[in-house]
This record gives structure tokens, C-alpha cells and sequence, in this order.
């Protein structure tokens, strides 16, 4: 936990309404960046954010231990994406990366502006990759799809994914192991499904 | 094939997370198994694959947190405590005991019966009303007996002798003011009862 999030945090406590804004552009991006693996999309990302935010604002003097804070508000963001996804399999939206006509949406710039740094086919290989990716990760169970978001998204060590998750560290490792090994194995079967059907309208273009 | 090595162990080698006693363990196994070694080695070029849909991306979320309605901060002070201390007493109060208004000559009075003790104070009092009804009636017949033979007796010496008469009428008064001291002592119902029903006072000339 960092020195300066406890800081503001005790500022906040304190009284000091603005040092909650602080706060949020602390924590604004790693949040994003989680929440959007969930949603993968800019509205409901930004939504689930809010209400992230407002849940830390409202209950932030109910937490004991500041030393917890990035678990604590981590899993408060992955209660409200666990909302998300359940009311989405109730609309039942089938590949939100996709539009109605079957395009890919442009929703790879996360935060809203084009990646100029990136050569248009470098864009378009990453797109490539996030779209498979994303698929195998749907159809991975959820407590490795958890556990892969976390650690290779967010970048969070075991420790702090064992105290979000509520399970201990050995099986959150386990969890992370097991759940990239069938994540790579999907993968490959869409990349594999994928590449049949580019070599079947390739066969038929001759 | 079941592996030599946990599945945890192994989630800790790949993200550089395991204690040196237990990488040194993996890294001797790794030496004998190349199947694990393979595989170890797939899982890292895969984490590779999937880092390149992983890059942070640079920009502003624009994100603006809206803070939810600000409810007036209502603090729990000392004096809230004490009031609601005492108002819980005093429910329990209330709750476990009844509360008994009577009227006296001497004004209302209130009492407090506990809950407990109230069907056997009823009963007390039932008998005590019965018992003072008896002695109520026994008294007013004994009483309007007297005040009869009072009557009848001063009317026969008004009648006689004039001199005695006044003698006597003193001490019929001195009589009577021992009958309703008697009459008051006994009660409010008592007094009222016998001053109302037989006149006593008014019967007897001044």
C-alpha cells in the first residue's frame, strides 16, 4: 500500500472533501483498465467506475486496516463487474466486440483517443489479438477468469489478489497457473477455428 | 499426467513470486523434466502474446467522479447516547411494568406495577375492594341505626323539656362529628357514600 494513497485517505477522514479527488486520479486508470476487461466498453466501464468511486467515498471511513485500501477497492469494483456480467448474460449479449453486422468494434483506444503511437497494422494485429483473447477468457470458469484479470491485466501480486478474492495466495497461484494453461489452450482453438476458415475462402477465391 | 510440481508452485516460478527454497526445487526438477521445462516454456512465450493486447495505454479517461447527494453528517455525540440510553430504559420500563392512575383525597397518584406482580396485586385488590364493601355496608347500617335512634331520641326530648333539649343537642352534635371522623378516616368512597346517600349532617339540626 502506498504512503501517499494512506496520506490522502487520512486527509479525507479528516474532512478535506477535495482530497478525494486526488484519490480518484490515483486510482482512476488501474480501475479502468480492470473494469474494462469485464465490460469492453467505454460506457459501462465508466458507469461501473462511478459507482466504484461513490461506494469507496460513502464507506471509506468503515475500512480499518488503510493498508488494505488497493484490495479493498479493488474488490468493490469486482463486485459491481460481477453485477455487470450476470445482468449480461441475462440480455444475453453474445460478443460485445462486435456490432450487428459482425464488425469489430473500434474500442481498442480505452481511454477514448486514437493510439497514433501505433502503425495502423500494429492497431489492427492488437485488436486481432485483444478479440481472441477476449473470447477465450468468456469461456474460461469464472474464478480463473478472475484470477488471469487481475494478475496479467492489473498487474496485482498474489498476495494482494488472495486478500481481493478472499482464498489464500498458494491457491490463487494455483488458480493463475491452471486458468492460463486452458486460456492458451483456447486460444488455440480459435486461432485454429479461425485460420480453417481463412484457408476455406481462400480455397474457394481460387 | 499428474505433475511433479503443484500447480501453485509453478504459478509462483512463472510470475516471480516464490520463495528461493521452492525455486530452487522447480529449477532441479526443471533440469530432469523437460515436459514441465516445454511447458513452462510455452506459458512464458504465451504471457508474451498476451501482453502485446496489454500495453498501458497512455491518455486521459476523462472521467469525472460525481459525488453522490451529501447527506448532513449526523454525529452519535454523548448526548444522543445518553437520550437514547434513556429512552431504551424507559421503554423496558414501560414494557415490563404497568402503570396504575388512582385518585385519592389527596389527588392523583400513580403507581407502578411490575408485570410480574400485577395479576397478584389485582387479585390483592379485589379482595380489599370486597372487604371494603362489607365494611362500608355493615358500617352505613350500623350508622343509620344510630343516627335513627339519635334522631328519635332528640326529637322526644324536644318535645319534653326545653333546657335538656339544648344539652342534649350538643351532645348529639359531639356524637356526629364523631361519626364522620370515623366516616373519613375510613375513606374517600366511605365519606362520600355515607355523607350522599344518608345526609347525616343535614339531618341533624344546628
Amino acid at each position: 500500500m502506498d504512503k501517499v494513497d494512506i496520506e490522502i485517505i487520512n486527509s479525507f477522514l479528516s474532512g478535506d472533501e477535495e482530497s478525494f479527488d486526488l484519490l480518484v486520479k490515483r486510482w482512476e486508470k488501474p480501475l479502468y483498465i480492470f473494469i474494462y476487461r469485464y465490460t469492453k466498453n467505454r460506457e459501462d466501464t465508466l458507469e461501473i467506475l462511478q459507482e466504484t468511486f461513490a461506494s469507496v467515498y460513502k464507506n471509506l471511513k468503515n475500512l480499518r486496516n488503510k493498508n488494505l485500501f488497493s484490495a479493498w477497492i479493488y474488490k468493490i469494483a469486482l463486485n459491481y463487474c460481477r453485477m455487470f456480467s450476470r445482468r449480461e448474460k441475462v440480455s444475453e449479449r453474445s460478443d460485445p466486440l462486435e456490432d450487428n453486422e459482425g464488425n469489430v468494434r473500434k474500442e481498442r483506444d480505452y481511454f477514448g483517443k486514437s493510439e497514433s503511437a501505433l502503425r495502423p497494422d500494429e492497431i489492427l494485429e492488437r485488436e486481432e489479438i485483444e478479440k481472441v483473447i477476449n473470447r477465450a477468457l468468456d469461456r474460461l470458469p469464472y474464478l480463473q477468469r478472475e484470477v488471469i484479470i487481475l494478475k496479467e491485466f492489473s498487474g496485482l501480486k498474489f498476495v494482494e489478489i488472495a486478500k481481493i478474492l478472499g482464498i489464500p495466495v498458494s491457491t490463487a497461484k494455483s488458480r493463475m497457473y491452471l486458468g492460463l494453461k486452458n486460456l492458451k489452450r483456447e486460444v488455440e482453438k480459435i486461432l485454429k477455428f479461425e485460420g480453417n476458415i481463412l484457408k476455406g475462402s481462400e480455397k474457394n477465391e481460387k | 499426467m499428474k505433475s511433479k510440481i503443484p500447480s501453485s508452485i509453478l504459478g509462483g516460478y512463472l510470475y516471480h513470486e516464490i520463495s528461493d527454497l521452492n525455486r530452487e526445487r522447480v529449477e532441479k526438477i526443471l533440469k530432469e523434466d523437460e515436459d514441465i521445462r516445454r511447458e513452462l516454456e510455452d506459458m512464458v512465450e504465451f504471457r508474451k502474446f498476451l501482453s502485446k493486447a496489454n500495453e498501458t495505454p497512455v491518455g486521459e479517461i476523462n472521467f469525472k467522479f460525481k459525488r453522490p447527494p451529501s447527506v448532513k453528517k449526523f454525529r452519535i455525540t454523548g448526548f444522543y447516547k445518553i437520550a437514547a440510553i434513556f429512552l431504551l430504559f424507559l421503554s423496558i420500563t414501560l414494557l415490563l411494568m404497568g402503570i396504575e392512575v388512582s385518585y385519592t383525597p389527596q389527588g392523583f397518584s400513580m403507581r407502578i406495577i411490575p408485570f410480574w406482580m400485577k395479576s397478584e396485586q389485582i387479585d390483592r385488590d379485589k379482595v380489599l375492594a370486597e372487604l371494603r364493601r362489607d365494611m362500608i355496608k355493615r358500617d352505613m347500617e350500623n350508622r343509620k341505626e344510630l343516627n335513627d335512634a339519635l334522631w328519635k331520641l332528640y326529637s322526644k326530648i324536644e318535645s319534653e323539656r326545653m333546657a335538656d333539649k339544648i344539652m342534649f343537642r350538643e351532645n348529639i352534635i359531639q356524637m356526629r362529628d364523631i361519626l364522620l371522623n370515623v366516616a373519613d378516616r375510613d375513606g374517600m368512597y366511605n365519606t362520600i357514600y355515607f355523607k350522599s346517600k344518608y345526609k347525616l349532617n343535614n339531618k341533624i339540626p344546628h
